[in-house]
Order: C-alpha cells, then sequence, then structure tokens
C-alpha cells in the first residue's frame, strides 16, 4: 500500500477506520474499504452518511478520525489530489449567471487547461450530456434533468479517475438516463472508479452489482450483491414456486434437508432454505419426477433491494455493525481482481475485518434465478 | 428541440488523462473572470450602479440648486468646492466605502457555501488561497473602479462651471480617489474574512463590522478612532476630522494612514485565506 500523498498510477479510493462527527452527531464510524476501478452503488437511507463520504472522498471535509486516500494521496485542499476526482454534488446548485458552455469551461480551467483547450473539452463534454444546441443559454433557464447533465459534463470535463456522483440522476428523464448511464460506463470501462449513490435501487442494478451499503454512519456491507446475500444466513433465502398445485409439491418436498419453511401464497409456493442451491435442484428433481405445472421459479430476496431493506433494517436494530456476526461476515466479504478489499486497520488487523471469507466468484448461484 | 437528448453523442474516453493541476496565478485569473462576470451579469452590480449614481446625482442636484439665484464668482466656486467635499465626505466616504465592498465581497465565500456551488470550485485542482484570492480581487476591482470612476465623474460634473476649479481641484480629488481605493480594498479584505469565518451570518457580521467598528469610531473622540480604517481613509483625502471633538481627532500623516491602510488589508487578506484554507467552511452542515 502506498503512503498518503505517494501518488498511485491506479484509479482507486482507500479509506482506513475513516470517521466523520458534526459536533456530537456522528455522521460516519469507522469505515474502511478499498475501491478500484469499476462502478461501484453506494447504497443508504436519507441521512445515512452516503454524501458525508462523498465529500470526505472529493476533499470538501477532513476525516475527524481515520484516514481517506485517492490514488494514495489525501484529498482535502490537495491540488494533486483534487485533480484526479471528478464531483457531481447531490444540490441542485449551479452558477446561474453563467451559460453551461462558460461554467463547464471554467471548470475544465480550474482543471489545468489552457483556455481554448478547456473550451474544447467543455463542449465535448456537454455534446456528451446532449447539451449541444442549450451549452450557449445560462443554466438559470435550465430545466432539472438539463441542469443535471451540465453537472455530469462538468464533473468529467477533465477526463477523472474517481469519479463521485451524489444521485446523478435526480429529476432526469429516461433517455436522458440512458445518456448518463451510457457515460458512467464509459468512464468506468476506461479504468476511472465511478462512485454512483442513488436511492434508486433499480438505477445502481442496471448499472453495476457492486455495492457499498450505509446505515447509520456505517458501512454494513460491500460487495457483489449475490455475494453479499449469501453471506447473510440469519436470514434464510426465499424461493418461489408459481404453480397451480402447490399442496401437491408441499407433500414433496417437506421435509427435504435445508428447506426450513414452506408457505403457501396466491401464485403458489414459497419456500425459505439456508441452501438455496441444493433447494433450486431438489425441488426441479421433485418437478420433474411428479410431472408438475409450474410457471417459474424465483428468487424475491435475490434482488438489491430485499438485500437492502435487510441490511437497513438489521443495522437500526444496532446488530449491523462492527464486530457483528452475520453482517460482519458480510463486511469481510474480499473481492477478487479489481474488486473491493477491506483495507487494513492501521495495525493491519482489526476484528470483523479479518479473515476472507468468499472468493472471487464465490456464492455465483445462489438464489440465483430459475 | 433544444438540449434533446437525442442529439447525445456517446464520446468513451480511451484513456484517462487528467491534466496537471493549474497554477497559481491561472488560478487566480479564472475565479477571478468567473466572478467578475457573475457579478456583472448578477443583481449586486446593478444595486451598487444605482447606490452610485443616487449619490451622484443627489450631489450634483444639491450644488445646482445652491446656485440657483446670480452669486458672484468667489461665492460660485465656493459652493462647488463645499459640494464637491460633502459630497465625497457624505456620500463617498461615509456611504458608497461601505455599500460597494460589502455587496460584492461578503457574500463571495459566504454565499457559494450557503447556495453549495462551492463544491464544484473546491473539487478542483487549485489551492483554497487562489480561490479567495480571485474573489476578493473581483470584488475589490469592481469597487474600486465604481468609487473611483463615480468621484471622477463628481469632479468634472460638480466643477464643470468653473473651468480654473476643474483643473485646481484635480489632485485633491485624485488624492480622495486614492483614499477611497484603498478603503474599497480594504473593506472587501475585510468582507471576504467576515463572510469565510460565519458564512451563515455573512451579511450580518460584516455589516456590523464595518458599521460599528468603521462607520461609528470613525467619528469617536480622541484615540479611538485609529482603530478606524475610515477614520484613516479621510484622513489621507483631506477630509476634516469632523464628528465627535474633532479637535480630540488624531492628526495622521499621509504615509502612516496609507500604511496603515494596507497593512490592515493584507491582514485581513491573509485571515480570510487562511480561513478558507483551512476550514470545511461549514459544508458539512450545508
Amino acid at each position: 500500500m502506498s503512503r498518503p500523498n505517494e501518488s498511485s498510477t491506479e484509479a482507486n479510493v482507500r479509506a482506513v477506520r475513516l470517521t466523520k462527527w458534526y459536533g456530537r452527531v456522528t455522521a460516519l464510524q469507522d469505515v474502511s474499504l478499498h475501491l478500484g476501478p469499476g462502478i461501484w452503488g453506494l447504497l443508504g437511507p436519507n441521512g445515512s452518511g452516503k454524501t458525508t463520504f462523498m465529500r470526505l472522498v472529493a476533499g470538501q471535509l477532513k476525516p475527524a478520525l481515520g484516514e481517506v486516500t485517492v490514488c494514495g494521496q489525501r484529498p482535502f485542499a490537495n491540488p494533486d489530489a483534487l485533480r484526479r476526482i471528478g464531483l457531481c454534488p447531490e444540490a441542485d446548485a449551479m452558477y446561474d449567471e453563467l451559460t453551461a458552455l462558460e461554467f463547464v469551461t471554467t471548470m475544465a480551467e480550474l482543471s489545468g487547461f489552457s483556455k481554448k483547450d478547456a473550451r474544447d473539452k467543455a463542449a465535448v463534454a456537454l455534446e456528451q450530456f446532449g447539451l449541444k444546441d442549450a451549452m450557449d443559454r445560462k443554466v438559470g433557464g435550465y430545466s432539472r434533468g438539463m441542469r443535471q447533465r451540465a453537472k455530469l459534463a462538468q464533473a468529467v470535463v477533465h477526463d477523472p479517475d474517481v469519479l463521485l456522483l451524489d444521485e446523478p440522476l435526480t429529476g432526469t428523464d429516461p433517455s436522458s438516463r440512458h445518456v448518463i448511464l451510457d457515460a458512467i460506463k464509459a468512464r468506468a470501462d476506461a479504468g476511472a472508479v465511478v462512485l454512483f449513490s442513488t436511492h434508486v435501487l433499480p438505477e445502481i442494478e442496471a448499472t453495476t452489482d457492486r455495492v457499498l451499503l450505509i446505515a447509520r454512519g456505517q458501512l454494513v456491507a460491500q460487495g457483489r450483491v449475490h455475494e453479499i446475500r449469501s453471506l447473510l444466513e440469519e436470514h434464510p433465502h426465499h424461493v418461489r414456486v408459481y404453480t397451480s398445485e402447490p399442496r401437491k409439491l408441499a407433500s414433496l418436498i417437506v421435509g427435504v434437508e435445508g428447506i426450513v419453511g414452506i408457505q403457501f401464497a396466491p401464485h403458489g409456493l414459497e419456500l425459505m432454505t439456508y441452501d438455496p442451491d441444493a433447494t433450486y435442484r431438489v425441488v426441479a428433481e421433485k418437478i420433474v419426477e411428479a410431472d408438475l405445472p409450474v410457471d417459474s421459479i424465483t428468487s424475491p430476496d435475490a434482488s438489491l433491494e430485499a438485500l437492502f431493506h435487510y441490511l437497513v433494517e438489521r443495522s437500526s436494530h444496532g446488530a449491523g455493525t462492527g464486530a457483528d456476526g452475520g453482517v460482519g461476515r458480510a463486511r469481510s466479504l474480499m473481492m477478487g481482481r479489481g474488486g473491493a478489499q477491506q483495507a487494513p486497520g492501521p495495525q493491519g488487523t482489526q476484528g470483523a475485518y479479518q479473515g476472507q471469507i468468499a472468493g472471487p466468484g464465490a456464492g455465483a448461484g445462489s438464489g440465483g434465478r430459475a | 428541440m433544444k438540449g434533446s437528448n437525442a442529439e447525445a453523442v456517446r464520446v468513451a474516453p480511451s484513456t484517462i488523462k487528467a491534466p496537471g493541476a493549474p497554477g497559481f496565478g491561472q488560478a487566480v485569473g479564472v475565479i477571478f473572470r468567473m466572478q467578475i462576470r457573475r457579478l456583472v451579469r448578477g443583481r449586486k452590480l446593478r444595486l451598487g450602479v444605482i447606490a452610485t449614481s443616487r449619490v451622484l446625482f443627489s450631489v450634483v442636484a444639491a450644488r445646482y440648486a445652491s446656485q440657483r439665484s446670480e452669486v458672484g464668482a468667489e461665492r460660485a466656486q465656493e459652493l462647488a468646492e463645499d459640494a464637491m467635499k460633502n459630497g465625497l465626505g457624505w456620500g463617498f466616504f461615509k456611504l458608497l466605502v461601505f455599500l460597494l465592498p460589502f455587496l460584492f465581497t461578503s457574500g463571495a465565500i459566504a454565499e457559494e457555501i450557503e447556495s453549495r456551488t462551492f463544491a464544484y470550485v473546491s473539487s478542483r485542482p487549485v489551492s483554497r488561497a487562489a480561490i479567495a484570492i480571485g474573489k476578493w480581487a473581483a470584488g475589490a476591482v469592481l469597487s474600486v473602479a465604481l468609487l473611483a470612476g463615480s468621484a471622477i465623474v463628481l469632479h468634472l460634473v460638480a466643477l464643470a462651471t468653473d473651468p480654473a476649479a476643474l483643473v485646481e481641484g484635480f489632485p485633491a480629488t485624485l488624492k480622495a480617489v486614492l483614499a477611497l481605493s484603498l478603503l474599497g480594498v480594504c473593506y472587501s479584505a475585510i468582507c471576504l474574512f467576515w463572510g469565510a469565518l460565519v458564512p451563515e451570518a455573512a451579511g450580518v457580521v460584516s455589516g456590523l463590522y464595518l458599521g460599528v467598528v468603521e462607520w461609528i469610531l470613525g467619528f469617536a473622540p480622541g484615540a479611538m478612532r485609529w482603530v478606524s480604517m475610515n477614520f484613516l481613509g479621510r484622513q489621507l483625502a483631506g477630509q476634516e476630522p469632523g464628528g465627535l471633538l474633532p479637535e480630540m481627532a488624531p492628526v495622521v500623516d499621509a504615509w502612516v494612514a496609507g500604511g496603515i491602510l494596507g497593512g490592515m488589508t493584507v491582514l485581513f487578506l491573509f485571515f480570510g485565506v487562511l480561513v478558507v484554507s483551512t476550514s470545511e467552511l461549514r459544508m458539512g452542515n450545508a
């Protein structure tokens, strides 16, 4: 690991026991992580600490404890680190007196481009976000969606290594979203770290399956959605079987090892299991053997939304953090190449951060879709 | 359709190539231009121009109203000189020199923090000192331009009927312009400092400081006047001390007054830059 303020060529964000409080309010507590290139979804309820985390990474705030580095350097008031960061803030605030072209050109000049290059780069960035014909109008007269796109244009105009997007799709229409998500993916493909916070979970699911979940100021999970889900052992997986003969199917699978609950539902059956892979296999075999009519088999809690609710619910009961068993294990998830790793603490070890539970691809197939 | 999404061009960046950070001077220049552009297009410059025009109009109207009847040439010159002195004293040294820097600089940092636009500039690879100095320079330049320009216009209009006085009085007017300019620059630094230190109440705190320390103490008896840069500016311009017990007011050499004004400007600017450079500027609360 490079020492702070020793620039790293690979795009990365690293936090070690990062803590921030405002007076007596703890906004972020003991967050340790390492983000490599790619898109990362940052999820959490309102007031959970997402924006504080973004601001710390963007060098807007100083950590109260711990450390955050961007490409190996502390970002607060550090031009060497800031030149590698692009920030699209959450607030719908802009310099309303300026045209979009002036605004983005100014930001490009402040990023180090000459006046002419800045103007050219700004025009390309605005064109990329569909503002070619509106770039000479003052942003004060823009719609919310257009302002959002102008904000994104200024965030990417200098080709940053680390792109921080705080609710970037707010106020945008579906076609704008498509344009924005394409641009985000393009930056990630070019090797940037893209941290993307949103309340709208399908937006994350459409973009990436790598997420960070923050609740009550703490990082409750990070990694790929299905891998995190597979580590939540205290929550049985739900498997939905859409069939017109639920009773017959129930009689066939009662007593099957791993199935801990069976419920009748309007669509058929809902099974609870700690071993979804085995359950899928056994249920499929029984269905074939008995020649039962089945429309589909799905897992409702393989979705990000279900995972989000599990983790937030646990966190609100004071169980989802620190050395907590289930989620603590989820926190210790370590990803492979280009993925996330729990950064070691100052002494190299930290309770819940120890131990590699799952390697790359672990858990794949669990909670899968039939 | 303007801003149509259909016209979006997908440009996939092939490589990451963030440029090097800009130099300090370049950053100050960019911030300065942006701030000037915003001020020129915003309401504040209009307010400043309206206030300046009203002062000019009032002084010129009073000057020519007092000379409606036929008076001798000597009396006419006296009236013109009085109009200049009172116009500069009350209209400029006791009103505009406070108002213009307050308008242009007290919100330079504070309003950006409150409106949350500061994130755009502070997340760029420029030193925060460059941001603060660029914004201060823009406010100071506009203040000085309006103060100096309107003082010269006042001189030309008020003394237009007496070409001899127009020429003879010009050095005194230039001295007043210099003093007003120094005060404008100094007050811009004071407003920037308070705006950065207390962004949520920048206008109130800057206004209180200028009102109490600069305005009221500028007319206080005796040595208390030393704390008021306005008093020193008036001394530099050759204005009469006025206020409470004027005979007790210190007499300050022009070089001393100018030196103190310059020193205070540097001091407030230094602390303003220090606050902007080292503080989170309450962005966590905004």
